[in-house]
């Protein structure tokens, strides 16, 4: 399969040959957006306005037999925590639900000096926490591929837009995993860029150590594109590089005949079978295509998950205290002195995940517990990453599943809280570590449901992971491409 | 063993409020996250520090002395007679 497979590249070719005009396009994905949305639930703000001016300065541009720049006329959704000038970005929080910031985050600025069409803010679990998209404010969001089931999370919303084609592509963060386990439930690409790689400025911070945004599209070269475009130095964000090896474009085609990839059996515990059975057919393929399988052990990669979830709480207790009432947020009308104010807004104002991870990482920060739990969580979290940069001297990229399993029903209980957060367990490390990530679709399960693939690299060693996505796609891209038969199919 | 007096105490510090019911119900929830997070328990990490993000020397601006913006913001403007009267 050798099929022009990059919606971008489909756009731009439809625009520069005049078979469509970006208003045309544009008015298409909105009409779409408005027959769908109250059946998935993917948008919580549509632009409509904003989004056809920019697609006439696009057919301006045409008309005129101007270059377009990579981002240039397609249409994208931004997840609502990321900063839009005069739009609201809530966060599907109660406590932002009226707030517009008066400032564009670096991504959109970047996406809005491309004349980028922007559809709409797109569904999220309140504050980015969660795995299912169900703790948003405004409205639950279903899975394109079985309306029963959640697109998971935290960016389901942009999942869901970009699998049902109700947007070309999105920008999502991930903390945990939040762009590449919804990526993984709706079959489509996300991808965790190296943390720094993409500025951060204009995120609303859930924890400012592990917070990344990434793309998410239907094909490994978009996200490619995407990343490309965005990947830049950002005196706003002190903690950004920009793209520090050049662009990844050039690499996406390479041989990777002798490619060694890692294999932790660590990732392979507790998985569900028709995922693993997926994960091994893969494998497969990658042999076929010439590269070694290198089988690693990192026993201490299962320290991951528990440190992630005492530095993301310590974290957001800290991010979090912006949220008062006065600074920022909801205003609670009863209260008779100042203390009661602060604490019945934030009551108010706040889902109870919210609220619990705010109350453990005020434990976590507390007297002893500082000692005991965050500081030794800082030293595990060195030691995690020693462990990668040790496995990739023997390998260059590392395999896994992106999920344990495939996308769960609506309003699933699980047995206890950690259940709930052991999705992120083959996610979480990456962002340990700070290294890129991505998710591929691999399969489907007996449901038919999409099979999510994730392969790791080292520090700003992107081009090596979307080099290996993007041959694992043009090899099997017929076989585990699910169209789904609803938005803007070109 | 979280106690919901404990929990309690947290969201006193943490600013919101929660009723008996509530504390009850998160004492329950971090004493299951705690029976899993404790497993950082089961190893010694006492040679390892943190020491940044990605090999990375360091991630901030040049610690270099600029003109304050206060003095900056002055240029231009006009000198005010503001004495006591």
């Amino acid at each position: 399969m050798s099929e022009n497979i990059s919606k971008i590249k489909q756009i731009h070719k439809l625009l520069k040959t005049k078979q469509i005009s970006c208003k045309e396009l544009t008015s298409k994905y909105l009409d779409a957006i408005d027959k769908y949305n109250n059946t998935l639930g993917a948008y919580i703000k549509v632009t409509d306005e904003l989004a056809l001016n920019a697609a006439e300065k696009v057919d301006e541009k045409v008309k005129k037999g101007s270059e377009l720049l990579p981002l240039e006329g397609i249409p994208v959704t931004l997840k609502d925590n990321i900063s839009t000038n005069g739009i609201e970005t809530t966060c599907c929080s109660k406590m932002l639900e009226n707030y517009i910031p008066p400032f564009d985050a670096t991504c959109w600025d970047i996406i809005k000096s491309q004349n980028g069409i922007l559809l709409g803010k797109a569904n999220m679990d309140e504050f980015a926490m969660g795995c299912s998209c169900e703790t948003s404010r405004f409205c639950k969001t279903s899975n394109p591929h079985d309306l029963s089931r959640v697109p998971g999370g935290s960016s389901g919303g942009c999942s869901c837009a970009v699998s049902a084609n109700l947007a070309a592509y999105a920008l999502g963060s991930d903390t945990g995993g939040s762009i590449r386990q919804p990526a993984s439930f709706c079959g489509i690409v996300g991808f965790k860029p190296t943390y720094g790689s993409i500025s951060r400025y204009g995120l609303l911070a859930l924890a400012s150590s592990l917070d990344q945004i990434g793309p998410m599209a239907t094909s490994v070269e978009d996200a490619s594109i995407i990343y490309d475009a965005l990947s830049i130095k950002d005196e706003k964000d002190s903690t950004c590089f920009g793209n520090v090896n050049g662009p990844t474009q050039i690499h996406l085609n390479k041989d990777i005949n002798g490619m060694k990839i890692g294999l932790p059996k660590q990732y392979l515990e507790g998985i569900n079978k028709d995922v693993s059975d997926s994960i091994f057919k893969a494998i497969k393929v990658y042999e076929s295509l010439g590269a070694k399988i290198v089988p690693l052990d990192m026993p201490d990669i299962k320290y991951s998950l528990p440190i992630y979830y005492i530095l993301v709480c310590s974290e957001a207790f800290s991010n979090f205290a912006r949220l008062d009432g006065i600074r920022y947020g909801h205003r609670t009308n009863s209260y008779t002195n100042l203390e009661e104010f602060f604490s019945n807004s934030r009551e108010e104002a706040l889902g109870e995940d919210v609220k619990r991870r705010i109350l453990l990482g005020t434990y976590v920060l507390s007297g002893k517990n500082y000692e005991h739990y965050y500081k030794k969580a800082l030293k595990i979290r060195e030691t995690i990453f020693e462990t990668f940069e040790k496995a990739f001297k023997e390998c260059d990229i590392i395999l896994s599943s992106t999920v344990p399993q495939t996308a769960f029903l609506h309003n699933f209980k699980p047995e206890d809280q950690m259940e709930a957060y052991m999705t992120d367990i083959c996610t979480v490390p990456a962002n340990i570590a700070g290294i890129p990530a991505i998710s591929i679709p691999c399969g489907t399960d007996s449901n038919n449901l999409p099979i999510g693939m994730q392969l790791i690299g080292n520090s700003f060693c992107e081009s090596k992971i979307l080099n290996a996505a993007y041959k694992f796609e043009q090899a099997t891209f017929a076989k585990n491409h699910k169209s789904i038969n609803m938005g803007v199919n070109l | 063993m979280i106690t919901k007096e404990e929990i309690k105490k947290m969201s006193t510090i943490a600013r919101i409020s929660i009723t008996d019911k509530e504390s009850e119900k998160f004492a329950d929830d971090l004493n299951d996250m705690f029976a899993f997070i404790n497993m950082i328990n089961e190893k010694n990490f006492d040679g390892a520090e943190f020491t940044g993000f990605c090999g990375s020397e360091s991630f901030f601006r040049q610690d270099k002395v600029i003109e304050p913006l206060r003095d900056s913001s002055f240029n231009g403007t006009k000198s005010i007679d503001i004495s006591l009267l």
